[in-house]
C-alpha cells in the first residue's frame, strides 16, 4: 500500500515538475519573443531614419552641391545614340549613351 | 535477578504481549493494518485539502485578485502604443518626398533641478538655446515634470547632448513627418499637423489612404520595470499607411523650381508658377510655385505662401490663349492658313462694334499663320467676328476652361468663362486675346498639351497613369483634328523662330510655343493696370514628337527690367525644356544630325 502511495506521489511530483518546467520554458520563450519584438521595432525605426538620411543625401540639390564640393564639373556629353523610352522608364544617370546632367548649364554660349 | 550475559534478547516481542523496554517500562503499540490505513487516509485527505486550497488561491489570484493585490499586479503591466507609419510619398522613380521617422524631443523635469539659473546656462550654451527662455519656461511651471524645450532635436544637438550629463534633462522619442527634399514640391505635397493628420496639399487629399493605424501592446514587467512577456491576446498589430507614388520627377521638379526662382529674382517679380507636363499622358512631372516653402516649417510662412497657386489662383492668360482660339477657328474653317488678313498699317483697328484694338506694332497684310506668329490682336479679332460668340464660347468649354481639370488636387478652381448671356459686344474680340477669361496655370498647360499631342484633351494627374511596360489607354476627349493640331504646332514653331518667342529658341531642341504679356486687371477701378503684367510663355518640344509641355507664368515683373513674356518667361522655359529633355534622354538636334550623317555615310558606301 505504502509503495503504491509513494509511486502515486512520485508520479504527481514528476508530472508537476514537468508541467512547471514547460510553463517556465513557455515564459522564457515569450520573454525572448518580446525582446525580439522590441528589437525589431527599434530596428524598423532605425531603418526609417536611415531612409530619410539617404533621401536627403541623394536629392538633386544635395548631389549637385556634393559635385561642386568635390570640384567636379559636369557637362552634357551628347552622343548620336537615341535613348528613346518613355518618361516613366528613365530615372536619370546615364541613359542610352547620353550622360545626363540636369544641373549643368546646358545652354549654348 | 536477570542474567545480563545471557544470549537471550533483553526483551521479547509478541503481537499481543506488552514490550519490555530497557529500564523495565512497558508500553503498548497498536500495529494493526486497519490503523495504518486510517492514518494514511487522513494524511492523504489533509494533503489534498491543502493542495486544493493552494490551487483555489492560485485561481483566485489569477482571476479575481483582491483589491490590494490587484493594484500591485496591475502596476507590473505596461501598455505601450505601437506606432504605425504614415505612408511615404514618393516621386515617379521611388525617391522619397515625404516620410515618417522617429525624432527626439528634448524635455526637462524642473522638479529634479536645484538651481534653475546654472542649469539653464549649461543647457543653453551647451546646446545653442537661449538660457533665458529655458529658465522662464521652468519658472512658469516649476511643478511640471515635463517641459518640452525642443520638439525635434537636430543631429548636431543630439551629439552635443551626449556630452552633457545633467539630471532633469532627457529626450523622448517622437514620430515626425520629414520632407527630405526640403522645399521641393512643398506646395504640392502639403504638410501635416502636430497630430499627424494632413492639413494641406496631397497630405490632406490622400490622408485616408496614407494614414496609419496605431497598434497596442500590453506586457508584463518585472520588479525593475523590464518587459517580461507579452500575451498574444494583448497584442494589437499596427497598420502602416499605404505609400503614394506621384508622377512628379524630383530632378525635373528641381530644375523647374531653380529656373523659376532665377527668373523671378532676375526680374524682381512678385510670384510665379511653372508646370511641366507629359502631353501624351497628362502626367504632371513638375509643379513649381514661387515663393517656395518648406513643409517641415510650414507654420513659419503666411497661409497665402502655402497655397498651391498652380490650381488655386486664376489669371487672365492674354496672348498664350491665342493658340487655343486660333486652332479652334482654323478647324471651324473661319480662316484659311494662307489667307491674307489686313491688320492695317497703323497698328490700330476699330471692330464692327466700334472697339479700338491695338497691336504692339503694325503688321499690315499678313497671313492667318502670321496672325499667330506675330500675335496680332487685330488679326484674331477680325476672324473671331466671323466665327461669332457662340462658337468661341463652345471652343473654350471644349478645351476645359471654366471648370476644374479633374486633377483632384486640393483647392482646384475652375477659372472663369462667362456664360454666353453675360457676354458683351466686346467679348467676341476680347476672348481671342485671352481677356474676359480667367484660367489656372494647370488649365492652360493642359489645353496646350492637347495641341502638342495631336488634339486630345487629357485629364492632368499627379499620380502615374501607368507602370512601365504596361499599355497606355487613357481617357481623353478629342478637341482638335490631328492635322489641325499638327499644323498649329508647326505655326507655333515659327512663333519661336520668327515671333516673340525667339529668346526661347533652343539650339538643342525645336520648341514650339507662345508668349503672353497680359496686363493685370484693376479690380477696384476697372480696366487694366498699365505697369503690372503676367508674363507668360508656354511651349512644347520636340516639335515633331512632343515629349514635354512647359508653362511659365510670372506675376508682376519689374517693368524697368523687362516684362514681355518672351523675355521674362521664355528663357526659363527653354532652360527647363533643355535640361529636362536631356535628363529624359531625348536626343538633341545635334545628336540627330550626327546620326543622320552616319546613316547617309553608311548608305553611300
Amino acid at each position: 500500500m505504502f509503495a503504491k502511495l509513494l509511486t502515486a506521489l512520485v508520479l504527481a511530483v514528476v508530472v508537476g515538475a514537468a508541467v512547471f518546467s514547460l510553463r517556465q520554458q513557455r515564459l522564457e520563450l515569450m520573454h525572448e519573443i518580446t525582446g525580439l519584438h522590441r528589437q525589431m521595432n527599434r530596428d524598423r525605426q532605425a531603418t526609417w531614419d536611415t531612409q530619410v538620411r539617404i533621401a536627403e543625401r541623394t536629392g538633386p540639390r544635395a548631389l549637385h552641391e556634393s559635385l561642386i564640393r568635390a570640384g567636379m564639373v559636369m557637362e552634357p556629353a551628347i552622343t548620336g545614340n537615341d535613348a528613346g523610352g518613355n518618361t516613366g522608364g528613365v530615372s536619370g544617370g546615364e541613359t542610352g549613351g547620353e550622360t545626363i546632367t540636369p544641373f549643368a548649364d546646358a545652354r549654348h554660349e | 535477578m536477570h542474567d545480563m550475559s545471557d544470549d537471550a534478547p533483553l526483551y521479547t516481542e509478541t503481537n499481543s504481549q506488552p514490550l519490555l523496554r530497557p529500564g523495565g517500562v512497558v508500553t503498548e503499540v497498536d500495529r494493526s493494518p486497519a490503523r495504518v490505513l486510517l492514518v494514511g487516509r487522513v494524511m492523504i485527505i489533509l494533503v489534498t485539502v491543502v493542495l486544493l486550497a493552494l490551487l483555489g488561491r492560485v485561481v483566485q489570484l489569477q482571476t479575481y485578485p483582491e483589491e490590494r493585490l490587484a493594484s500591485k499586479l496591475g502596476s507590473q503591466q505596461s501598455t505601450q502604443r505601437l506606432s504605425g507609419r504614415r505612408g511615404t510619398i514618393l516621386d515617379r522613380n521611388g525617391r522619397v518626398l515625404a516620410t515618417t521617422r522617429i525624432a527626439k524631443k528634448l524635455f526637462v523635469d524642473p522638479v529634479l533641478i536645484v538651481d534653475y539659473s546654472s542649469f539653464s546656462e549649461k543647457v543653453g550654451y551647451g546646446l545653442g538655446y537661449d538660457p533665458v527662455d529655458i529658465e522662464m519656461a521652468m519658472a512658469a511651471r516649476p511643478k511640471s515634470r515635463y517641459i518640452v524645450l525642443d520638439r525635434r532635436l537636430d543631429d548636431q544637438r543630439i551629439e552635443l547632448l551626449k556630452t552633457l550629463d545633467l539630471p532633469g534633462l532627457a529626450t523622448d522619442p517622437v514620430m515626425i513627418r520629414d520632407y527630405p527634399q526640403g522645399q521641393l514640391a512643398g506646395h504640392l505635397i502639403g504638410f501635416v499637423g502636430a497630430d499627424g493628420k494632413g492639413l494641406e496639399g496631397l497630405e490632406k487629399f490622400y490622408n485616408k489612404r496614407i494614414a496609419a493605424t496605431d497598434g497596442r501592446v500590453r506586457y508584463q514587467r518585472d520588479a525593475r520595470g523590464r518587459a517580461l512577456w507579452v500575451n498574444s491576446r494583448n497584442y494589437q498589430k499596427p497598420a502602416d499607411g499605404e505609400n503614394l507614388r506621384l508622377s512628379i520627377d524630383v530632378v525635373i521638379q528641381s530644375i523647374a523650381e531653380a529656373s523659376l526662382a532665377e527668373a523671378i529674382e532676375k526680374y524682381h517679380a512678385e510670384s510665379g508658377q511653372l508646370v511641366v507636363m507629359d502631353p501624351s499622358t497628362g502626367e504632371v512631372l513638375a509643379m513649381a510655385s514661387y515663393p517656395a516653402f518648406d513643409p517641415a516649417t510650414f507654420n513659419k510662412v503666411k497661409p497665402e505662401v502655402r497655397r498651391n497657386r498652380v490650381v488655386t489662383d486664376v489669371f487672365e492668360p492674354g496672348s498664350i490663349f491665342k493658340p487655343i482660339i486660333w486652332a479652334s477657328m482654323t478647324q471651324l474653317g473661319a480662316a484659311d492658313p494662307n489667307e491674307m488678313i489686313d491688320t492695317g498699317t497703323s497698328g490700330v483697328h476699330r471692330t464692327s462694334k466700334g472697339r479700338r484694338l491695338h497691336d504692339a506694332r503694325p503688321h499690315g497684310r499678313i497671313t492667318w499663320d502670321e496672325v499667330l506668329i506675330y500675335s496680332s490682336n487685330i488679326g484674331m479679332s477680325i476672324v473671331a467676328e466671323r466665327v461669332g460668340a457662340e462658337k468661341l464660347h463652345e471652343a473654350m468649354l471644349r478645351f476645359g476652361f471654366g471648370k476644374p481639370t479633374g486633377s483632384g488636387l486640393p483647392g482646384e478652381v475652375g477659372g472663369v468663362v462667362h456664360p454666353l448671356k453675360k457676354w458683351t459686344h466686346y467679348s467676341v474680340t476680347s476672348v481671342p486675346m485671352g481677356q474676359e477669361v480667367s484660367v489656372t496655370p494647370l488649365q492652360m498647360v493642359r489645353a496646350f498639351s492637347a495641341i502638342a499631342n495631336g488634339g486630345v484633351l487629357l485629364t492632368p494627374t499627379v499620380t502615374p497613369v501607368l507602370d512601365p511596360g504596361s499599355e497606355l489607354t487613357l481617357p481623353g476627349v478629342r478637341v482638335l483634328d490631328q492635322r489641325i493640331a499638327d499644323y498649329t504646332r508647326s505655326v507655333l514653331r515659327r512663333q519661336v523662330t520668327e515671333g516673340g518667342g525667339q529668346k526661347a529658341n533652343s539650339k538643342l531642341y525645336d520648341l514650339f510655343g507662345k508668349t503672353g504679356t497680359a496686363q493685370l486687371p484693376n479690380l477696384k477701378q476697372g480696366g487694366y493696370y498699365q505697369d503690372q503684367y503676367v508674363s507668360s510663355f508656354i511651349a512644347g518640344a520636340p516639335v515633331d514628337s512632343p515629349r514635354l509641355v512647359v508653362g511659365c507664368f510670372i506675376h508682376r515683373p519689374d517693368k524697368s527690367i523687362g516684362h514681355y513674356g518672351g523675355t521674362v518667361s521664355g528663357p526659363a522655359v527653354m532652360r527647363v525644356m533643355e535640361q529636362s529633355l536631356m535628363y529624359l534622354g531625348v536626343p538633341t538636334n545635334a545628336s540627330k544630325d550626327a546620326r543622320n550623317s552616319l546613316r547617309h555615310m553608311a548608305m553611300s558606301r
